[in-house]
C-alpha cells in the first residue's frame, strides 16, 4: 500500500465525528495538563486509561495520543508567563521565553511557541510515518538476542543521558529491574518477591508506581520548598510574531524538529532531553550566543519545536518494536492490550487503519492545537491563577482516583503513597526516577527474552555478540556504560551535561 | 567525602545483600535453561558492583553535597501531615465512601496544612468532592465506592 492510500485510510479514520470528538478531548485536556505544574500527561492517562476500555481502540489511542502532545504544546505557557515549566520538557522555555514576557513580547513568545510546536508536529508526524513501517519490517528479523540488546541499550542510554551522576542512575536502572521481578515469572509463571500479597502476584503495577514517583513525589517536593509564584499579570497582546521574529526562528524550528523527532526515538524522557539539545545547538550556532537567555526567540523557537517532534518520535520503538520507550508510552501498551492489540514489527501489517487513523489524528490534532493555543491563552493564564494550596490537593485527588478507578485495589493506594515517599527522598539524595521507571516498564521483555536467548545458545553469552544487530548494539551499550567508569571519558560527558543544561 | 551519598550507598549494599539472599531462595536453573531465580540473581550481583562503585566515589569524592541547589528550608512538618492525609484516606477511602472521605481529605489539607480560613476550607471541600464525584462517578462511570451514605 502506498503512502498517499494509506493517509487517506487513516483520514477516513481519523475524520468521523466521534474520533474528532476524542481528538479534541485529548488535545484539550492534554494542554489543560501541560499548562498546570505538577499533574502531567502520566497522571492524566493513568485517569483516563479505564474510560478508553469501554471505546473503539482507534478512538482510545487517537484520544490519549492527543493528551500527550497537547500536553507538549501547553507546558510552554507557564514557562514563558510564569517561569514555571508546566513539563520537565518546557524547562528550557524559562530562560529565554520568561524573559521576553518581562520585555513585554510574551506575545511573540507564545506565538512563536505555538507555530514551532504546530511545525514541529507535523514534520515529527512525517518522520512517524516514513521510518515507523521500515524498522517494523526489519524488526521482523529480530530475534530474542536482539530484543534482550536493545533493552540493554535503551537502559545504558536513559542512564547516559540522565542529568545528575551515571552511576546513580544505573543503579535507579537496576533497582528499576529488580522491582520488575516482582509478581509472576514471566516465562515459568513461579511466583517471586510477592510473600502472599494478591496485588503484588499481579507484579508492581506501573501507573502507581510512575504516579508515586512523579504525581506525589512532586508536590511532595514543591511543598518542601517555601517559593513564592509570580504570575505576569500584563495584557497579552500582539500574538504574531513579527517578520524578523520568522526570520530568527525559521531554522531553529527546522533545526529543533529534526534533532528532536530523533532523540525522540531514544528511551527516557525524550522530550526534555530534545529541548535541552536543540537550546545548546542553537546557542553554538547563534552569532551572538551571549545573549541568550536574555530573552532572545531562537531560544524559545527551537527547544519548543524540538520537545514536540520528540512526541512523535516516542512512538515509533512502540509501534514498529513494540518497546515503550517512555512511561507514557508504556501506558499505551496498556490501553492496546485491553482491545487485543499487540504493538510490535506486526502493528502496521495488522492494523493498518489503527495506525494510519493514529497518524491522521495527530495532523488534526496539531491543527485544533493551534487554534486551541493562540485565541484561547487568556484562560489558561487565568487557569494558572488557580493557588497552588488548592492545586496541590486537586492533584493528590487525581492521583488517588486514578491509581483506584484501575483496578478498584485499595492496595495499589498505598503502593503509590510508598513510591511517592521514596521518590521524594530519592529527589533530595540526588537519584532520577526516569531510568527506575523505565526499568520497570522493560524488565520483563529483557528477562525474557535473555532467558530465550540462552536456552537457544545453551548457555553461552556469545549469542549476544555473534549476531550482527545485537553485536552493534551491545558494543554501542558497553561503550556508553565504559564512559561512566573511565574517569578521562567520564568529564567529557560532564562537560556535555554542563553545556546542555546553561 | 560526601556524607548524603555515603548514606545512599550504604543503604544500596544493604538492599543489594538483602536482594542476593532472597534471589538465591528462588530456583536458579543452569545458566544453559535458567529459572525464575536466574535474573534476579544476576540483578542483585549487579547492584551490589554499583552500590560499591558509588560508595568509592562517595569516600574520594570532594565534599559537595548533591541534590538540591534551590536553596530554602525544607519544612518537614507539612510534609509528613500531607502523607499521613494520604494513608488516612487510603484506610478509610472504602469505608466511607468516596464523597465523605474526600470533603475530609481536602478540609484536612487546606486547614491544617496550608492554614486556610474556615470559609474558604468548607466551600473548596465541598465543592470539589462533588464536583469530581459528578465528573468521575456520573459522567464517567469511573468505580468509586459508596461507603456508608452511598456516594
Amino acid at each position: 500500500m502506498d503512502v498517499l492510500a494509506s493517509l487517506s485510510l487513516g483520514f477516513s479514520v481519523a475524520l468521523t465525528p466521534t474520533n474528532l470528538l476524542f481528538c479534541f478531548v485529548g488535545v484539550l485536556l492534554g494542554t489543560l495538563v501541560g499548562v498546570l505544574p505538577g499533574i502531567g500527561p502520566v497522571a492524566t492517562i493513568a485517569l483516563l486509561l479505564p474510560l478508553t476500555f469501554k471505546m473503539g481502540p482507534a478512538s482510545a489511542v487517537i484520544m490519549l495520543a492527543g493528551i500527550y502532545y497537547g500536553a507538549a504544546y501547553g507546558g510552554s505557557t507557564t514557562s514563558i508567563l510564569v517561569n514555571i515549566p508546566g513539563e520537565a520538557a518546557s524547562v528550557i522555555t524559562c530562560l529565554d521565553g520568561y524573559q521576553m514576557a518581562r520585555q513585554g513580547r510574551a506575545g511573540p513568545a507564545l506565538g512563536i511557541a505555538a507555530f514551532g510546536s504546530f511545525i514541529a508536529g507535523t514534520v515529527g508526524v512525517l518522520g512517524l510515518m516514513l521510518f515507523a513501517p521500515v524498522l517494523g519490517r526489519a524488526a521482523l528479523s529480530f530475534g530474542p538476542p536482539e530484543y534482550f540488546a536493545l533493552t540493554v541499550l535503551g537502559l545504558t542510554l536513559v542512564s547516559y543521558l540522565a542529568q545528575g551522576s551515571m552511576i546513580k542512575a544505573l543503579i535507579m536502572a537496576v533497582l528499576g529491574l529488580l522491582a520488575g521481578n516482582i509478581g509472576a515469572d514471566p516465562v515459568s509463571g513461579a511466583e517471586r518477591f510477592t510473600y502472599g500479597s494478591l496485588t503484588l502476584g499481579d507484579g508492581l503495577g506501573l501507573v502507581p508506581v510512575a504516579m508515586g514517583m512523579f504525581g506525589i513525589a512532586e508536590v511532595l517536593d514543591n511543598l518542601s520548598l517555601t517559593a513564592g509564584r509570580d504570575i505576569y499579570e500584563k495584557k497579552i497582546k500582539g500574538l504574531l510574531p513579527n517578520l524578523k521574529d520568522w526570520k530568527d526562528s525559521f531554522w531553529p524550528i527546522i533545526r529543533g524538529s529534526v534533532t528532536g523527532f530523533f532523540i525522540g526515538i531514544l528511551p527516557g524522557p525524550s522530550g526534555a532531553m530534545s529541548s535541552f539539545a536543540s537550546y545548546a545547538m542553537e546557542k553554538r550556532l547563534s552569532p551572538y550566543p551571549e545573549k541568550f537567555g536574555s530573552g532572545v526567540i531562537e531560544g524559545v523557537a527551537g527547544p519548543e519545536s524540538a520537545n514536540n517532534a520528540a512526541t512523535a518520535g516516542a512512538f515509533i520503538p512502540l509501534l514498529s518494536l513494540g518497546i515503550p520507550s517512555n512511561i507514557v508510552m508504556a501506558l499505551f501498551v496498556g490501553a492496546l492490550m485491553i482491545h487485543g492489540v499487540q504493538p510490535g514489527p506486526l502493528f502496521i501489517k495488522n492494523h493498518p487503519e489503527l495506525f494510519w487513523g493514529v497518524v491522521a489524528s495527530m495532523y488534526v490534532g496539531n491543527v485544533m492545537l493551534l487554534v486551541l493555543n493562540l485565541p484561547l491563552i487568556g484562560i489558561w493564564v487565568r487557569v494558572l491563577k488557580i493557588p497552588y494550596s488548592i492545586l496541590f490537593t486537586l492533584i493528590f485527588l487525581f492521583c488517588l482516583i486514578g491509581v483506584y478507578s484501575l483496578n478498584n485495589n485499595a492496595v495499589e493506594i498505598f503502593i503509590m503513597i510508598a513510591f511517592g515517599v521514596i521518590g521524594f527522598i530519592m529527589r533530595k539524595a540526588g537519584f532520577e526516577g526516569a531510568p527506575f521507571i523505565l526499568a520497570l516498564v522493560l524488565g520483563p521483555i529483557m528477562e525474557t527474552s535473555l532467558r530465550q536467548s540462552l536456552i537457544i545458545s545453551h548457555g553461552s553469552f556469545a549469542i549476544f555478540f555473534s549476531r550482527p544487530v545485537s553485536a552493534v548494539l551491545m558494543v554501542l551499550a558497553v561503550t556508553f556504560l565504559l564512559t561512566s567508569l573511565i574517569p578521562a571519558l567520564k568529564t567529557k560527558r560532564q562537560k556535555l551535561a554542563a553545556e546542555m543544561s546553561g | 567525602m560526601r556524607r548524603t551519598d555515603f548514606i545512599s550507598a550504604v543503604i544500596l549494599l544493604a538492599l543489594a545483600l538483602a536482594a542476593l539472599l532472597e534471589a538465591s531462595k528462588l530456583p536458579f536453573g543452569r545458566v544453559g535453561s535458567p529459572q525464575a531465580g536466574f535474573f534476579p540473581l544476576i540483578l542483585a550481583v549487579v547492584l551490589a558492583i554499583f552500590s560499591l562503585v558509588f560508595l568509592a566515589q562517595a569516600i574520594g569524592g570532594r565534599k559537595v553535597e548533591p541534590g538540591d541547589s534551590r536553596g530554602g528550608s525544607t519544612t518537614w512538618n507539612k510534609i509528613v501531615l500531607a502523607i499521613g492525609a494520604l494513608v488516612v484516606f487510603g484506610l478509610l477511602f472504602e469505608s466511607l465512601g468516596y464523597v465523605i472521605s474526600t470533603f475530609l481529605f481536602i478540609a484536612f489539607l487546606l486547614r491544617v496544612v496550608e492554614r486556610q480560613r474556615w470559609s474558604v476550607v468548607v466551600v473548596i471541600a465541598f465543592s470539589t468532592s462533588l464536583a469530581t464525584y459528578l465528573v468521575f462517578g456520573l459522567l464517567l462511570n469511573t468505580p468509586l465506592p459508596a461507603g456508608i451514605l452511598g456516594l
